[in-house]
């Protein structure tokens, strides 16, 4: 595959052009540390946006930043943490998931961010990048240079294309500059660890919590061994609830003790300070405790069918996994060919939701539909959308949805 | 501005068009007499009037996929309506058109607390969702001022938001899922009660696209918890410029408030006549800041925020002591549309956000354009988040006032997009801002945007001659011009 680096706009529209009225097929990717996610694609050429960089603008006191879509996610995040500020969304860095599939070092970029659509375990407190991308330029598959939104808070001028773009895996366009949403950080973070029996009994604990006026910022069940994964330690136990909770100290310190008056007597809550608690968030949004594992799965259900969609699949074959986004996001580790079958039948009746193949080797992802299938009329719908913005499919064919036989 | 013109074609056929409407629908659900239709001949954008061919208020969703596949095939366009709250005349009819009211649409059909979400037709109120929920401690984060009477589809359509959604989000924030009828008459349905769609995000693109990609049939909605604490502080400023100022600065130390909004003085006045609740009549400018979370929380931050305030020259600062009374610091911004409303026989509401530090510059701006066009204005801001609600007073039975208030308005708005900011924030297009979108967008741009319509309904019926300043034919716009690896002018710069 010829490897192509555009660090202009104007070599990254040629390109385009070029490949569109060749007809050949692009690969976009930013570094390729996801290159693991979605169907492999097919393609003559591909686009790397890894020379694509730099920071436009940053302007804390207005909450913005505009960086172009090659950026390293790493660089970005240390100079918003240097004006004490983050990406709220908290994107995994998913690197070490792939870091054996993939021997070439990497470094996730925005771009690739954006295109995934990632967001860490707050996206169910503060949202996901969708949330966070305030506008965008970028090249459609039609080599044409188009933007949309804008760089301040409050936007409904015209179609939102921003969240189009926020998990289009780089099947609609390419995206040149960025801009993003950006927030004060917390100034402390807080766990509290419960034991528990079982993973039910930690999920009723969590729902309890986000039912609450505690405003936590995560809220994750795990069972054992996961907790013997992350070092916690359970005291026996066969779970545990994990909350996270954010904020200024002294509103961290009554949120604590409003956890300890909602749980029932019996229940033990320990505490894990700043340090141990960014460390065993990483941790957690970036699926460290299954990295080893050769397939991966990622669920979004309604957070109440959480323990029992995970309980469901564990009854029909051996898997690890957690739960995240209080009970809506099941991560699932496991070895079964067959796993994806019982993945979609389990969670049709359990919930309903969408199941994602986050890591496989590259034939699993051919051979079974790597993201949920779609009814019929949605599908068809997706496929107009698609076809409006790249209507001769050369920008990652087959990355999403199976490429159309020629 | 101004409603398209219609076709006298369809116009001919409207006889055949109700007879066929009525064949698909019971009697009282199809409106046809000028004196049933009144109602519904405007949205909150009063001085655009229009009566459409008809106007259908189905019950269920089998009616609507069948109104909206028989107009399809009678190339009939369609108007969706809510509650016809709309200030950019997003729901105006046109006279070659039908009316949609969901208006029967008014059931909340489950309230799951496990999974903290509301599901609910269209037609109810955003309030009304809180209302039944808050017996358990629940509310619906999103709370436009119209939120008494505005619709839950008519905010996703919208993508609306309110005083609070400096930290809650706005519409397309707290939505997890709708059902559509698309003009084929297809039912789809995208999200759920779980979060994010694991394909395209095509809620986020349908929340916010005023009416014009589908007719919005079912709503599931977040919802949250109320705050255990929640304390509003009304602080006076003598200049309007440091109040702008103020707000800059409270976000630049860190702090996002529930809600931080400000009002001029002639908003002041108006507000106070109307609610009388003690707001600073002499101030040029006043700040209402809300803080929410446990009490500690909200005491510290009270704290900072009063320092931050005093430090960039507010004179007066207010504290709620009570529930009673940060309701009452709020009834005057809430009221501030009527209050306007008493002062003046009309008013225009414009909608630009500007960057925050952009605020005491456009304050200038606007009343020097205010000398200029010998209008007044009053300023009611969201301006936390730097979303502005300029009112232009004028007086429609003046022959030239509606003009010339309208082009006051376009400079503003004009003015918005010049500092780096936008047409509208949380009102929509519609027709009011339909010909300024060139201001924002080129030609690409909205060709671009326009492609999206026609994956949805490549005929132009759902809603035409809104958003949109030129409509382009789908084949058109479809079409590829390159050549051998070459885009026509690729030699001219693109910015
Ligand atoms: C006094 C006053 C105060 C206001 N304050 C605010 C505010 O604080 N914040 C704010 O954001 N807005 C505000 N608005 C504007 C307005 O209330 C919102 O835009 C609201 O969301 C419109 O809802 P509606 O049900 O009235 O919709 P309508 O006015 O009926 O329609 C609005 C648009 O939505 C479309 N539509 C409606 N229902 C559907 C559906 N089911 N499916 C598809 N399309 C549909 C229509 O075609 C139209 O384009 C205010 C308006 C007034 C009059």
């Amino acid at each position: 595959m010829k490897l192509l680096y555009p660090d202009t706009l104007e070599s990254l529209q040629n390109m385009v052009a070029e490949a569109l009225a060749e007809e050949t097929a692009l690969k976009i990717e930013g570094c390729g540390t996801l290159d693991g996610v979605g169907r492999p694609v097919n393609a003559q050429k591909c686009i790397s946006m890894k020379n694509y960089t730099g920071i436009i603008d940053y302007d804390p006191a207005e909450l913005v930043l505009v960086v172009r879509a090659g950026t390293r996610l790493r660089e970005v995040e240390e100079l918003l943490a240097s004006e004490n500020q983050f990406l709220a969304f908290e994107p995994p860095h998913f690197k070490s998931l792939y870091e054996d599939a993939n021997a070439q070092p990497t470094n996730q970029t925005i771009g690739g961010v954006i295109g995934a659509g990632l967001a860490g375990s707050r996206r169910i407190s503060a949202g996901s990048a969708r949330d966070y991308l305030l506008g965008f330029t970028a090249i459609s598959g039609r080599a044409e240079l188009f933007k949309s939104g804008s760089r301040v808070m409050k936007n409904v001028t015209g179609y939102d294309l921003s969240k189009l773009m926020t998990g289009s895996f780089g099947t609609l366009a390419i995206m040149d500059e960025i801009t993003l949403k950006v927030l004060p950080a917390p100034e402390v973070a807080y766990s509290c660890i419960v034991p528990t029996s079982d993973m039910f009994a930690a999920q009723k604990i969590v729902g309890q919590i986000f039912a609450s006026p505690v405003e936590a910022s995560g809220g994750v069940v795990v069972p054992v061994e996961i907790a013997k994964a992350l070092s916690l330690d359970i005291g026996g136990q066969g779970a545990a609830a994990i909350i996270r909770i954010e904020g200024i100290e002294i509103s961290v310190l009554d949120r604590i003790n409003q956890i300890r008056e909602l749980l029932p007597k019996t229940k033990e809550c320990y505490l894990l300070e700043n340090q141990e608690t960014t460390e065993l968030w990483r941790a957690l949004c970036n699926g460290k405790p299954l990295s080893e594992s050769d397939q991966i799965w990622q669920i979004s259900t309604p957070p109440a069918s959480g323990p029992f969609l995970f309980k469901a699949i564990s009854d029909r074959t051996y898997i690890s996994g957690f739960l995240d986004w209080a009970g809506g996001l099941v991560w699932i580790a496991g070895k079964s060919e067959n796993l994806h079958n019982i993945i979609r039948t389990e969670l049709a009746s359990h919930g309903g939701g969408h199941a994602t193949l986050l890591k496989a080797d590259i034939n699993l992802r051919q051979h079974i539909s790597v993201f949920q299938p779609l009814p019929s009329a949605l599908h068809a719908l997706e496929v107009r959308v698609r076809d409006a913005f790249d209507p001769r499919h050369i920008l990652n064919p087959n990355r999403t949805i199976p490429a159309i036989a020629p | 501005m101004g409603v398209p013109s219609p076709d006298s074609e369809i116009l001919s056929r409207r006889d055949d068009i109700i007879a066929g409407l009525k064949s698909l629908l019971p009697d009282e659900c199809v409106l046809d007499s000028l004196t049933s239709m009144r109602a519904y001949d405007a949205d909150g954008l009063s001085s655009y009037r229009q009566t459409p061919l008809a106007v259908v208020l189905p019950t269920n969703v089998a009616q609507i996929a069948s109104v909206m596949r028989w107009c399809k095939h009678n190339e009939v366009k369609i108007v969706p309506r809510g509650a016809g709250t709309s200030l950019s005349g997003g729901a105006t009819p046109l006279a070659d058109g039908i009316l949609l009211s969901l208006g029967k649409f008014n059931k909340i059909l489950d309230i799951d607390y496990e999974n903290r979400c509301v599901v609910t037709q269209p037609g109810v109120t955003n309030l009304g969702i809180t209302h039944a929920v808050e017996d358990a401690g629940f509310y619906y984060a999103p709370d436009p001022s119209s939120q008494i009477a505005c619709s839950i589809g008519g905010n996703i359509a919208e993508n609306s938001g309110g005083v609070h959604c400096l930290k809650y989000g706005l519409t397309t924030n707290n939505v997890l899922g709708v059902e559509i009828v698309t003009m084929e008459g297809e039912g789809i349905r995208i999200g759920g009660r779980h979060l994010d769609s694991g394909s395209l995000d095509l809620l986020g693109v349908l929340t916010g696209s005023e009416g014009l990609l589908g007719v919005v049939t079912e709503v599931t909605v977040r919802i949250l918890r109320k705050p255990s604490t929640q304390r509003a502080m009304l602080v006076g400023f003598e200049s309007a410029l440091d109040a702008g100022k103020a707000v800059s600065d409270v976000i630049s130390a860190g702090i996002i408030p529930a809600g931080m909004e400000m009002m001029d003085n002639p908003a002041i006045t108006a507000a106070e006549d109307f609610v009388n609740v003690g707001y600073p009549r002499e101030a040029a400018a006043l700040l209402i800041v809300e803080l929410d979370g446990p009490s500690v929380e909200v005491d510290a931050l009270l704290e900072a925020v009063e320092r931050i305030m005093r430090k960039a020259g507010a004179n007066s600062v207010r504290l709620s002591h009570s529930e009673q009374e940060r309701i009452d610091f709020w009834s005057g911004r809430k009221a501030a549309f009527p209050a306007v409303g008493r002062i003046s026989p009309d008013y225009l509401c414009m909608d630009g956000t500007i960057p925050r530090k952009a605020l005491p510059e456009m304050l200038v701006k606007i009343s020097s354009l205010s000398q200029q066009y010998g209008l007044r204005v009053a300023n009611v801001f969201h301006a936390g988040d730097g979303n502005l609600h300029p009112l232009i007073l004028f007086d429609a039975n003046i022959e030239g006032d509606l003009e010339r208030a309208e082009a006051f308005g376009a400079d503003i708005l004009r003015h918005c997009v010049a500092l780096g900011g936008v047409l509208t924030g949380e009102h929509g297009v519609g027709i009011e801002k339909r010909d300024l979108m060139g201001e924002m967008f080129n030609e690409t741009d909205l060709k671009q945007q326009q492609r999206l319509k026609c994956a949805f309904d490549p005929q132009h019926l759902l809603n035409p001659g809104k958003v949109f300043p030129q409509l382009h034919r789908c084949a058109e716009l479809g079409r590829l011009h390159v050549h051998h690896g070459k885009l026509p002018h690729s030699d001219l710069p693109r910015f």
